[in-house]
């Protein structure tokens, strides 16, 4: 009963309901109606013996034999009634009467009474006429209980089957009425829940309980389907978003495909130029090595024989002629001092450095040392701030050191009181080394043609030189990773600053003002014992 | 089993009992069952209100020349009553005393004066009951003795002029009914 649908509950319910209160209403009714009819019999046989006794009292008193037998023919009119009998006072049977053949009568009267015998009622009764016993009644009458009862249970039967008819056809009905709402509401429910059906709807038929649930449903069904719908719509939204989306991300892995590509390409080239730059820089640093190597042999050449021509002939020339001689002399020696320079950048440009932690205050020195011994004369005050250090080639650093220096000492050789520092300071925000002097300076609006080859802001009639030295620093620091620059104006010296990657200062520097002096009276007396 | 017994055994003495008594009385059968239907009788027939004085007083049966029939009638009627009231049994010598009867029966009804008397009784609200004879005697009832049982005639134009009322269950039992509107039978 509890997998089955509620239309069969239902049903089962009415005819289990139907069944039992017939079973008990025809149970009562047949035993009723059994009861009724033994007391109904009894009653009435008891009754006919009585009437029959007051009808045959003449009789037995005036012993009438045949008036009781003619009266007892008179029950021939009550067919249930199968003999009967009247016995006199003294118990003798006066008179008899059977409906059908012959039967045996008892031979005397029994007592007053009503007893069942073998299907048949048997009555006897005693006639009492004026206070005294005239005699007695006895009835026989067929007693059709099983009949009865036959009878009562079809009756019984047919009531049934017309009741669990009727309650068949009330459950039909009550099918209608209550569970085919209920039935087509759960359809709907299987539909929403199997397939996401949402568009059936429930008929309302009946305005209880069953149909508020229809309304209800059918309101939250409709509540659902719209929900669905902008749930849907909300869906095909993102998924076209989605799509875009993907669409741009496809066609931006494209484009960087194609960046990548470039680049690569790019890189390439970039790789191919380098190594043709490469090429042809290695081409021209050997073709200008060979070249500044090659023309030396041909400048010595002119300088040895021009110099030979001056000794061996230079009576037979004259004065012009020497002046001539000693002019290509200069100019061959400068050309050689210009290929040496050449051959100095190209060295420091193809060397290979080896970075180690270098003092360079003692470079600095060293360098100073150098510039007073080929000029003894000069009186200068050289000050170099000592401990410094930094990460750099020995070699190199040495060489623009040397040019810095060099510079410097040259181009304060004209003032008097000469005056070239050496140390370091804070300069556009760096800390930088730098090369002071107090010489002929230069003017800024020239100071990015400094570090040019070849580029000279003074004559070489004003200052020696080839114009290569501080191509040959820039050089240098651009090794190092460095960067140069200028401070100067015109007639009141020049700064150059200069910084290495790595540079270091030792804490416990000694005192510049003290070590300076030392260095300078050091200097200057020398240069004066010089 | 044992009571249906003892039922059969009550009648057989009752019967047996009835004959001894019988016996004793010294009353020949037909003088007892004359006496009891004589009794029986008064069950069945309606008096005039203005034959009793009252309501309780007795019915008087005359008894006429049968000295036996009277006895037995007194004795059987002793204690018993008809319709509340009691039964009186008179012997009466002559039938000129038959003022007061409710009853009267004439054992034998020779004799001229016995019809002078019944033509004067004829008017009178008694019962008259004689025995079968061809006197041609008046009487309402009269005895038969038929292959040796005893019945009855009854005359219904004789009740009539007595002014007597017989049930027709009286009648049912009768022999033989003589008058205009009796059953054929």
């Amino acid at each position: 009963m509890i997998g089955k649908s509620i239309r069969q509950k239902f049903t089962a319910a009415i005819l289990m309901t139907v069944f039992v209160a017939l079973v008990f209403a025809v149970l009562a009714m047949v035993a009723y109606n059994l009861k009724n009819y033994r007391e109904n019999l009894f009653d009435d046989l008891s009754t006919q013996a009585s009437l029959l006794g007051r009808g045959v009292t003449p009789a037995l008193q005036f012993d009438d034999a045949r008036a009781a037998e003619i009266y007892l023919k008179l029950l021939i009119e009550r067919p249930n009634i199968d003999s009967a009998a009247i016995y006199s006072a003294r118990g003798k049977q006066i008179a008899a009467y059977h409906r059908s053949g012959r039967e045996d009568l008892p031979p005397l009267p029994d007592s007053d009474g009503i007893r069942v015998d073998d299907g048949s009622v048997l009555v006897f009764k005693r006639v009492v006429a004026n206070d005294e016993i005239v005699g007695s009644v006895f009835l026989k009458a067929k007693y059709r209980l099983n009949e009865h009862v036959l009878v009562n249970l079809s009756i019984a039967l047919g009531v049934f089957i017309l009741a669990m008819a009727i309650a068949i056809l009330m459950s039909v009905w009550l099918q209608r009425s209550v569970t085919r709402p209920l039935l087509l509401v759960t359809q709907i429910a299987r539909n929403v829940v199997e397939k996401g059906d949402y568009s059936l709807r429930a008929e309302k038929t009946t305005t209880d309980e069953i149909g508020n649930l229809v309304v209800s449903l059918n309101t939250m069904w409709e509540t659902l389907e719209q929900r669905t719908e902008q749930l849907e719509k909300a869906n095909l939204k993102l998924s076209n978003e989605v799509e875009e989306r993907k669409e741009i991300e496809h066609s931006l892995r494209a484009s960087e495909q194609v960046v990548k590509q470039l680049n690569v390409e790019l890189e390439q080239r970039v790789k191919e130029r380098t190594m043709q730059l490469e090429v042809a820089n290695q081409e021209l640093e050997a073709f200008s090595y060979s070249v500044s190597h090659d023309l030396r042999s041909p400048l010595r050449a002119i300088d040895g024989f021009s110099l030979a021509v001056l000794e061996d002939h230079g009576d037979q020339i004259g004065d012009s002629g020497k002046n001539y001689l000693q002019r290509i002399r200069a100019g061959a020696q400068r050309m050689g001092q210009l290929i040496d320079d050449m051959l100095k950048l190209s060295r420091v440009s193809r060397s290979t450095m080896k970075i180690q932690p270098t003092n360079l205050s003692e470079l600095a020195e060293q360098c100073f040392r150098e510039c007073q011994d080929a000029e003894p004369a000069r009186n200068a005050r050289i000050s170099v701030t000592s401990g410094l250090f930094a990460s750099c080639d020995h070699h190199l650093i040495k060489i623009a050191l040397d040019n810095l220096i060099g510079n410097a000492w040259k181009y304060s050789s004209r003032k008097n009181d000469t005056c070239i520092e050496f140390g370091m300071r804070q300069n556009h925000d760096k800390h930088a080394f730098f090369v002071q002097d107090n010489g002929v300076g230069f003017d800024m609006q020239y100071a990015n043609k400094l570090f040019g080859a070849f580029q000279r802001l003074h004559t070489v009639g004003e200052f020696p030189g080839t114009g290569i030295g501080l191509a040959t620093v820039k050089r240098v620091i651009s090794r190092h990773g460095g960067e140069i620059w200028a401070e100067a104006e015109p007639g009141r010296g020049a700064t150059f600053y200069f910084t290495l990657p790595t540079q270091q200062t030792v804490a416990n520097a000694p005192e510049p003002g003290g070590s300076d002096d030392e260095q300078q009276a050091d200097f200057a007396g020398g240069r004066q014992s010089g | 089993m044992g009571l249906l017994m003892d039922i059969r055994d009550w009648f057989r003495a009752m019967a047996l009992s009835f004959l001894l008594l019988a016996n004793a009385a010294g009353a020949d059968l037909e003088t007892q069952i004359k006496a009891a239907y004589l009794y029986k009788f008064c069950l069945y027939v309606d008096w005039p209100v203005s034959a009793f004085e009252s309501p309780n007083s007795p019915i008087t049966i005359g008894i006429s020349r049968d000295r036996a029939l009277s006895e037995e009638l007194q004795r059987i009627t002793g204690q018993r009553q008809v319709k509340d009231r009691s039964i009186e049994v008179r012997y009466i010598d002559s039938l000129e005393a038959f003022k007061g009867l409710h009853v009267l029966y004439v054992g034998s009804t020779t004799g001229d004066e016995s019809k002078a008397v019944f033509a004067k009784v004829a008017m009178q609200p008694i019962l008259t009951v004689i025995e079968e004879g061809p006197s041609g005697m008046p009487g309402i009832i009269e005895f038969v003795v038929n292959e040796s049982r005893v019945k009855f005639n009854v005359k219904l134009n004789e009740a009539e002029q007595a002014g007597l009322h017989l049930s027709s269950d009286l009648l049912s039992v009768a022999n033989v009914v003589v008058g205009a509107n009796s059953r054929p039978r």
